[in-house]
């Protein structure tokens, strides 16, 4: 492993392996040794750092490009004998960047063009990843190759000097050319960089290239001091990921710092003999460091990184809303069935390894729960797999302290016992966590605890996974594994489709929104965490049961990593899929060779940018007419048009009053009906409300109320506070002092769900939607959430608001093709199934037309009339004019002015404000 | 009026659902053109159609820019016209929020911060500011700033108000009619006619992917 690596050029530098004595004897000599390793790892860390600010990917595959230009190297030269002159150019100026321009090309520009967000692109790099390391293998085959050129003196201050000039470099770039900008302004928002004149794909071309010739350079500087395989380079990248992530994959000095820190301290940690278990943990802990920094780095540093988190990723992870079951998708469970049933046929070696395919499903299962339903990415499912076997192995041997040995079944669910409150280990981070920190954090843990665990051999001593009795019988044990998957497939199907399955939908698709429509997001995330790790346990556990013994690397943590890019291919909400994955994985490696399976991922993931949202599954779910998910995704907005949108259209303009629009006739008014699920209003109050940041303050002690029966509106130039003081109203934001009240209630620390189960419902200045979900889903959520129903009271509730709202006919349609008007209406629809007491509305009016404001308007005058709070945040001074009863002028976080109905406001003339009566944060007092 | 750029029998597609059925017109150079529908009649596709935005399934985009003969631009990239002299506001956030405002406000505009504060003054305050941490409308701001005080000749703007105080609104309309007496041409997609005092020449009204009718404003 790439522990070894470094260790091995430790040693190398000193001269002497295992020559502890002269090593403690020789400070000096020690520290330049550590010198070595902490040089290598700031260049490696500096190229993780590089390729991602060019390209906004952080590349795992860094390492393996980097091997592969060792190799071109030492072809050219040594086999070749071309001379250097030639040959340094040819391989570090040509070869390497050609193989990031062509990255780009062929794969990462279309996945960054439809908006993938960090998973997909780290799944596409771990493609890149194992389809070199195998073009490695099979051309220069699996010995280490001592003979590679050397291009440098070798010292670690000629690789520093690399360092220093590859980093000056850099830097000059982005202080003093555009192209640093324009770098940037593509990562950041591609659409927006072309609008502006930005050529993006050469850009983004650029920075491929550049980032495989950092690559490139690790690899020629790093491989002589190694010894070339096609796994020590890779592997030693990866290994220095938390050079990087202590640098935030940002500030080239702090990564150049922590590499040397981090070899030195490496170094003078083998200076110390105390002899006993405290040498061997501080041999496991030194050989162990990088891995110790990056999981402590990802645990303790808060890990914002520019852009990545904000990119939404939900729609190209996972495919169109679940519809009713199709004729294609019972195909699909037939074949699966069909396909697990095939064993029980099977010669007893050919049976041997099937074994692991039930098992290996569970695995994948736990990641399509965890990442596929509940949006969060987690790569260490393979370290919950281990614990699972080696809990279990504990278990049955009677190894654990005060406990008998179990027969395996009953090992089996303790184990799972055990390790699903581990879950929690990755779930406590990831509840501020998204995207490409969570990724991060989710493979450090991982890791972590293969090798502090499964690969420290006083851990695994005693382990005892023999099947005994009936279930030694390889054709029963097989029957007892398709029955466990057979229920956790059906208790996974009755998770996705029941309550808990759309309160996942919803937290994947929008975290704010969920939280805002009563979803207990950090419980939900937590409780994903752990129903993942006690179904990555009992698959680890029958994995290890299967094989009869415990194999630390069967649960190697860039095998983790195949695994998560399986299910990824293959449908990340995609049940069926990860068994489809499973049988593939096992099915090719067994019939084949080993790493067969891996290859064949590869090659999917780097297709990704090809398939449809969801992957192969997304594939198989599409109509059959073509391209249709394709081209929906990569616009980003089926707003125009859509044909069903005539459909709204018309049952809109039958149940509103129009001021007659040009050319139609005025539908005759209809009846309202007033269905709704509605508590009492009560009032909502807010007291000296202050909220700073950084600096800045916000929101400045304001006093607000907002009574029962009317319409209050806020209003105020931009950036005065005004969605600030909505955030500390609604719970979304902590205000740093004073109250909100409702009713006679202290609010104020009560967590946004909380808030929206006693009645606080709210909209967002940007839409907050659940995509992935339906219509009637979406407003579901709502219903269940915040109003807590019960199930059947819940669906009934939707259908009244759908009614009301004039949505029936979109019940089933995902909300992710609808336009903005429409996706508005069903956000308020969100806000309305959660029965609220107050309801907060920002913007609601932004990007409606006439029509859709009318509804809007006679809407809310129906909710006021009926004994509602409501509080709108709105610039159109007519929508304010012809709703509000009160409004308060905000400007400069302070509310300066209060206005009682319509008058006030006309009398306050062109600006608000002008001539009006100022009560700078004074007592609000309404319906004067 | 010389023709600015003009769409002829212009399709546009979103998997199945056609969003444009065949789209024939004419922006006037140096004047306001107002594109009005409701939502979902396919004023945005018009407007992304000539930004290059979204690819024509058939029919043709044809540049005038104040030349004689019209250039076929229909193949060409969104960057290129962005050259040509082509600028569109999307109707959605339309900053780089992990950029400074100043950066967001000169990348290749050719303008420099002070040009691009003339028209929003408050902005000056936010220059070091990160463009994703300021608020909606403040960032609307930026993104107009970016597009109004650029060298484009043609100003596509969707949904000019959207989230922005009416005073500033006022202003942005103030600035409108300064630019197109300066011999700029503006296309604006809205649900309503804007007010003074913006002079608008033509309107287009769409209904479900047509136009169905060009007129002089009454």
């Amino acid at each position: 492993m790439a522990a070894a690596q470094l260790t091995a050029l430790l040693h190398q530098e000193v001269g002497l392996e295992g020559a502890g004595l002269q090593l403690a004897s020789l400070p000096l000599d020690l520290a330049q040794a550590g010198l070595t390793v902490g040089a290598a790892a700031a260049l490696s860390g500096i190229g993780l750092v590089v390729c991602y600010r060019a390209t906004g990917v952080l590349n795992l595959a860094q390492g393996a490009i980097a091997m592969v230009t060792a190799y071109a190297l030492r072809q050219t030269i040594v086999v070749w004998h071309w001379p250097r002159a030639l040959a340094i150019p040819a391989c570090l100026l040509v070869f390497a960047p050609a193989i990031g321009w062509a990255l780009d090309a062929t794969v990462f520009r279309r996945l960054q063009r439809r908006g993938a967000g960090p998973v997909e692109t780290l799944v596409a790099c771990l493609g890149v990843f194992v389809l070199l390391v195998g073009a490695a293998f099979l051309l220069w085959g699996p010995t280490p190759l001592a003979d590679a050129p050397s291009l440098l003196p070798s010292s670690p201050w000629a690789v520093l000097a690399v360092v220093a000039v590859l980093a000056a470099g850099v830097a000059a770039v982005g202080r003093w050319t555009p192209f640093g900008t324009q770098v940037r302004a593509v990562v950041d928002n591609r659409r927006l960089a072309e609008l502006a004149g930005v050529d993006a794909d050469r850009v983004s071309s650029v920075g491929w290239a550049f980032g495989a010739f950092t690559a490139g350079l690790t690899g020629a500087v790093l491989a002589p001091g190694l010894r070339l395989d096609p796994y020590g380079l890779p592997l030693l990248v990866m290994e220095t990921m938390a050079v990087a992530v202590i640098a935030g994959l940002r500030s080239l000095t702090a990564a150049v710092a922590a590499a040397l820190a981090l070899g030195v301290l490496q170094s003078e940690l083998t200076q110390f003999h105390p002899g006993g278990w405290t040498q061997s943990l501080l041999q496991a802990v030194g050989a162990n460091l990088f891995v110790l920094a990056l999981l402590a780095a990802v645990l303790l540093l808060p890990l914002r990184f520019a852009g990545s988190e904000r990119r939404a990723y939900h729609a190209v992870l996972t495919g169109p809303a679940t519809k009713p079951a199709s004729s294609r998708a019972f195909a699909g469970r037939v074949a699966c069935a069909t396909l697990l049933l095939m064993p029980f046929a099977f010669r007893a070696d050919d049976l041997r390894a099937a074994l692991q395919v039930p098992a290996l499903a569970l695995v994948l299962l736990s990641i399509v729960v965890v990442t596929g339903y509940g949006g969060q990415v987690s790569l260490g499912q393979a370290g919950y797999a281990g614990l699972g076997a080696l809990f279990t192995g504990l278990l049955a041997g009677g190894r654990l302290p005060g406990l008998p040995a179990f027969p395996a079944p009953v090992a089996l669910l303790l184990a799972v016992v055990l390790a699903a409150p581990l879950g929690l280990l990755v779930g406590w981070p990831a509840i501020r966590r998204r995207g490409l920190a969570l990724a991060l954090t989710t493979f450090a843990v991982g890791t972590a605890i293969s090798r502090l665990v499964f690969q420290q051999p006083a851990a695994t001593t005693g382990v005892v996974l023999d099947r005994v009795g009936l279930l030694g019988q390889d054709r029963f044990f097989y029957g007892v594994e398709l029955a466990v998957l057979a229920g956790a497939l059906l208790l996974v199907r009755a998770l996705r489709r029941g309550r808990l399955g759309r309160a996942l939908g919803a937290m994947r698709d929008h975290e704010a929104g969920a939280a805002a429509a009563g979803v207990d997001v950090p419980r939900l995330k937590l409780l994903a965490f752990v129903v993942g790790a006690a179904l990555a346990a009992l698959g680890g556990g029958l994995l290890g049961l299967g094989g009869q013994a415990f194999d630390p690397n069967a649960f190697d943590p860039v095998l983790g990593l195949i695994w998560f890019a399986a299910v990824v291919v293959f449908g990340a909400d995609s049940a069926v899929g990860a068994v489809l994955a499973a049988a593939l994985l096992v099915g090719l490696d067994a019939g084949t060779v080993a790493g067969v399976s891996a290859a064949a991922v590869g090659a999917l993931a780097l297709l990704l940018g090809r398939m449809p949202p969801g992957g192969l599954a997304g594939l198989a779910r599409l109509p059959r007419l073509p391209g249709r998910g394709l081209r929906a995704a990569a616009a980003g907005e089926a707003d125009e048009g859509a044909v069903r949108l005539t459909e709204l259209g018309r049952q809109l303009a039958a149940r509103v009053r129009l001021p007659a629009p040009a050319g139609e006739p005025a539908p005759a008014p209809s009846p309202r009906p007033a269905p709704l699920p509605r508590r009492e209003g009560e009032r909502l109050t807010a007291r000296n409300l202050t909220r700073r940041f950084g600096g800045a303050t916000a929101v400045d002690g304001v006093t607000l109320a907002v009574p029962p029966g009317r319409i209050t509106a806020l209003t105020g130039p931009n950036g005065a506070g005004k969605s600030t003081l909505f955030d500390c109203l609604s719970g979304a934001g902590r205000p740093d002092s004073g109250q909100v009240l409702l009713g006679g209630r202290d609010l104020t620390r009560l967590p946004e769900h909380a808030r929206a189960r006693l009645g606080l419902a709210r909209t967002f200045q940007q839409i907050a939607v659940f995509p992935g979900l339906t219509v009637a889903d979406n407003i579901r959520v709502g219903a269940e959430q915040a109003a807590r129903r019960s199930s059947r009271q819940s669906a009934e509730d939707a259908e009244r608001v759908l009614r009301l709202l004039g949505l029936t006919a979109l019940r089933d349609h995902a909300a992710a093709e609808l336009p903005t008007g429409t996706l508005r209406l069903v956000e308020l629809g969100r806000a309305l199934a959660a029965e609220p007491a107050v309801l907060l509305l920002d913007e609601p009016g932004a990007g409606l037309d006439r029509r859709e404001t009318a509804l809007l308007v006679e809407l809310l005058r129906s909710l006021a009339d009926g004994g509602l709070a409501l509080l709108l945040v709105e610039h159109d001074r007519e929508l304010i004019d012809e709703l509000a009863s009160g409004v308060h002028v905000m400007s400069a976080g302070r509310t300066q002015f209060q206005a009682h109905g319509q008058l006030q406001l006309r009398a306050a003339g062109g600006r608000f404000g002008e001539g009006a009566r100022f009560g700078e944060g004074g007592e609000v007092r309404h319906g004067g | 009026m010389a023709v600015e750029i003009e769409l002829r029998g212009a399709r546009v597609r979103y998997g199945p659902l056609e969003a444009l059925h065949g789209v024939d017109l004419a922006v006037p150079s140096g004047a306001v053109t107002v594109l009005l529908g409701r939502n979902g009649s396919g004023r945005t596709s018009v407007l992304h159609a000539l930004a290059g935005v979204v690819p024509l399934a058939s029919g043709s985009v044809r540049w005038y820019g104040g030349a004689e003969r019209p250039r076929e631009i229909t193949a060409l990239d969104t960057y290129r016209r962005s050259r040509l002299g082509i600028a569109l506001l999307p109707a959605e956030r339309a900053v780089f929020p992990s950029l400074s405002v100043a950066e967001n406000l000169t990348l290749l505009s050719g303008t420099s911060v002070p040009e691009a504060l003339e028209l929003f003054p408050e902005l000056s305050r936010l220059l070091p500011r990160t463009a994703g941490t300021l608020s909606g409308g403040e960032q609307r701001m930026v993104a107009l700033s970016r597009v109004l005080t650029g060298p484009a000749r043609l100003l596509l703007l969707d949904e000019l108000g959207l989230g922005l105080a009416e005073e500033v609104v006022t202003r942005v309309h103030a600035a409108l009619s300064a630019l197109v007496d300066a011999g700029r041409t503006v296309v604006l997609a809205e649900q309503s006619l804007p007010p003074e005092p913006v002079r608008v020449d033509v309107v287009y009204e769409l209904r479900r992917g047509t136009v169905v009718s060009a007129r002089e404003p009454v």
